[in-house]
């Protein structure tokens, strides 16, 4: 078991490397030079040059490049060119936003998908089943942020039951996470239904029945719990569209967090937090794979053979 | 009624033709995607016929009819007629922006499809069939693509290349590849133990004679399934990045900027935002459903799992 867990965790590395190359190539070599894309119109030569040379971007670019992962190891993100604050303090402070979002997104995703997907597992093909299958359907058919703007509307604007944007404590976050969660609930759905479907077919859910075992044990006790193990994986893959659906839901409503501060960085063509938002972002992204992995792998042992 | 049920015998169906027709056969049967195929049609003729259809001018201004309620008849010179769904903040046609938004949609989710097949099929057909080195090197930097979540690479890309339609399929193709790869590389990872690749291969056929004419076309269902469910992708991408200014410039009409043009006057006129997000859920999910009967049709075995 131990040896799966390093394992995995050492086939990470390359790909974290490959993440942080990457991110700095889209900063720094892509759009050209970010301190006179940034500057351009504010400030003359000279001081543009001063400024290229204070951030050692008149080094080759392999230095600059083995300095950044340098420094990204030990939390050293640089400076924001607007605020001209440390990048890694901006992300701290935004963290617990984002992951109170998530959080409740997808409590909020499990709450509503998982007890859909059996109900429609379990009348199959009749109106409950239909009807799950359309709205799910519709909701994955949505934008996120247009649902975001629609629960503006109504919730907000017309019947004035929720704030519509900032924070200032947990009210705030109910429409955000409904919107959020309602989208991955949609997934969590179908997938509980698939996967429940298949388990009710299995030999040992028959022969729990056959031995006489009430009907809502069956379901809730036997099929259920084995139906779930698959769903680790949906949660792992829907991660990063939880993270990216909280960039999109953020910024319609002013929360806070990791996603509005990367929409802003991009609005004032802040290099240096774009380029710590998006490495912290898929960072976390690469490293939350690698826990579903790993914590399949605690669920089924099956997988470590693999 | 004989003959279908002879078809479905357990018989393995070969023949490329038999296969193709037992596909269609079972596609036909999937309603929702008929209904898939017909909006999709609609869409498609609306957006080529869009400067027939449209009422206005979908970039023509008029500040005096700013955010005018639906039904309000167009100022003089524009003649006769009237903003049927109304105006947005700078006085222009809601449903003429609707209609020419359609072609961006579409142009988007086909044209990215394009790049990503004439990407990932060679890489992955390369991987797949020679192995070894190549295989590692390009499957490797696929893992590294797979590390972002989409929309925060597609983000990322966008900012470094700056907004516009053909960064757009640069940014879409460069997001997408890697899925694809990995789907063609499986495919030939089967398909070339099979004996008439085998027999091609004493016959002397080249390898890449091999591979366009004997292993891809078999491989074709899973890879028009990938596509068909790829083109909402790339149409919900698009909106997104448009609805964070990181899309297609301004005023080019899209749906996802024509919501994020709304999000400031919700309260006075909600249908500005209100209707391209209808627009895109109904594209996206009429793609959804075809790309869903086309998995079952190519792939019984997974219909019933699902």
């Amino acid at each position: 078991m131990l040896a799966y867990i390093v394992r995995r965790l050492l086939a990470g590395i390359p790909v974290l490397i490959g993440v942080s190359l990457i991110t700095f190539i889209l900063m720094n070599v892509v759009p050209g030079d970010p301190v006179t894309a940034a500057f351009e119109k504010r400030a003359d030569l000279e001081t543009i040059a001063r400024i290229r040379h204070e951030m050692g971007l008149d080094r080759p670019l392999v230095i600059q490049y083995v300095e950044f992962v340098g420094k990204a190891a030990v939390g050293n993100l640089g400076n924001s060119f607007r605020s001209r604050l440390p990048v890694a303090d901006s992300i701290a402070g935004a963290l617990p936003m984002t992951g109170r979002l998530a959080a409740s997104a997808m409590s909020v995703a499990l709450l509503i998908g998982v007890p859909f997907g059996v109900a429609a597992a379990l009348r199959k093909n009749s109106w409950v089943d239909y009807m799950s299958a359309v709205t799910t359907l519709s909701f994955i058919s949505a934008p996120v942020f247009w649902i975001a703007i629609i629960a503006q509307l109504i919730f907000g604007l017309t019947l004035d039951l929720f704030p519509m944007s900032g924070y200032e404590g947990p009210i705030y976050l109910v429409l955000p996470a409904t919107v959020l969660g309602s989208r991955y609930a949609a997934s969590i759905a179908r997938y509980t239904r698939a996967s429940m479907l298949e388990v009710l077919n299995q030999d040992y859910v028959r022969t729990a029945r056959a031995k006489g075992v009430a009907e809502r044990l069956v379901i809730w006790k036997h099929a259920l719990k084995n139906a779930l193990v698959p769903l680790l994986t949906v949660i792992g893959l829907e991660f990063g569209g939880l993270l990216t659906g909280s960039i999109l839901t953020e910024s319609v409503f002013g929360l806070p967090g990791i996603g509005r501060l990367t929409i802003q960085a991009i609005q004032y063509r802040d290099f240096p937090m774009i380029e710590g938002t998006v490495l912290f972002t898929a960072v976390v992204f690469v490293l939350a794979n690698m826990l579903v992995d790993i914590s399949y792998s605690l669920v089924d042992p099956r997988i470590r053979m693999a | 009624m004989a003959a279908e049920k002879l078809g479905a015998a357990p018989a393995p169906a070969t023949d490329p033709e038999k296969t193709k027709q037992t596909a269609w056969n079972r596609f036909k049967k999937h309603k929702p995607s008929l209904v898939g195929i017909v909006v999709i049609f609609v869409l498609i003729l609306v957006a080529v016929f869009a400067p027939l259809i449209a009422p206005a001018d979908p970039a023509k201004q008029e500040l005096f009819m700013r955010l005018a309620k639906p039904g309000t008849p167009f100022p003089e010179q524009w003649g006769s007629g009237s903003f049927i769904l109304g105006s947005d903040y700078l006085g222009r046609d809601l449903l003429s922006r609707l209609i020419y938004g359609s072609r961006i949609s579409l142009l988007v989710g086909f044209v990215a499809q394009l790049v990503i097949l004439s990407i990932g099929v060679p890489l992955g057909a390369i991987a797949g069939y020679y192995g070894g080195k190549v295989d590692k090197v390009i499957m490797r930097i696929a893992d590294i693509m797979f590390a972002f979540p989409d929309l925060l690479f597609a983000i990322g890309i966008m900012f470094a290349l700056g907004a516009g339609i053909i960064n757009l399929f640069i940014a879409l193709g460069v997001v997408g590849w890697a899925g694809m790869a990995r789907l063609v590389r499986g495919q030939v990872l089967q398909l070339k133990e099979r004996d008439y690749v085998e027999a091609a291969r004493g016959a002397g056929a080249r390898d890449w004679w091999i591979i366009i004419r004997h292993i891809l076309p078999n491989a074709l269902g899973p890879i028009i399934v990938s596509v068909t469910l790829g083109i909402p992708g790339a149409i919900m991408s698009e909106a997104s990045l448009s609805f964070l200014g990181l899309g297609v410039r301004p005023p080019t009409a899209t749906w996802g900027a024509m919501i994020l043009d709304g999000q400031s006057y919700l309260r006075r006129a909600p249908l500005v935002s209100v209707i391209p997000g209808i627009a895109i859920m109904i594209t996206v999910l009429a793609f959804n459903l075809v790309g869903d009967g086309l998995r079952d049709a190519f792939d019984p075995r997974a219909n019933k799992k699902a």
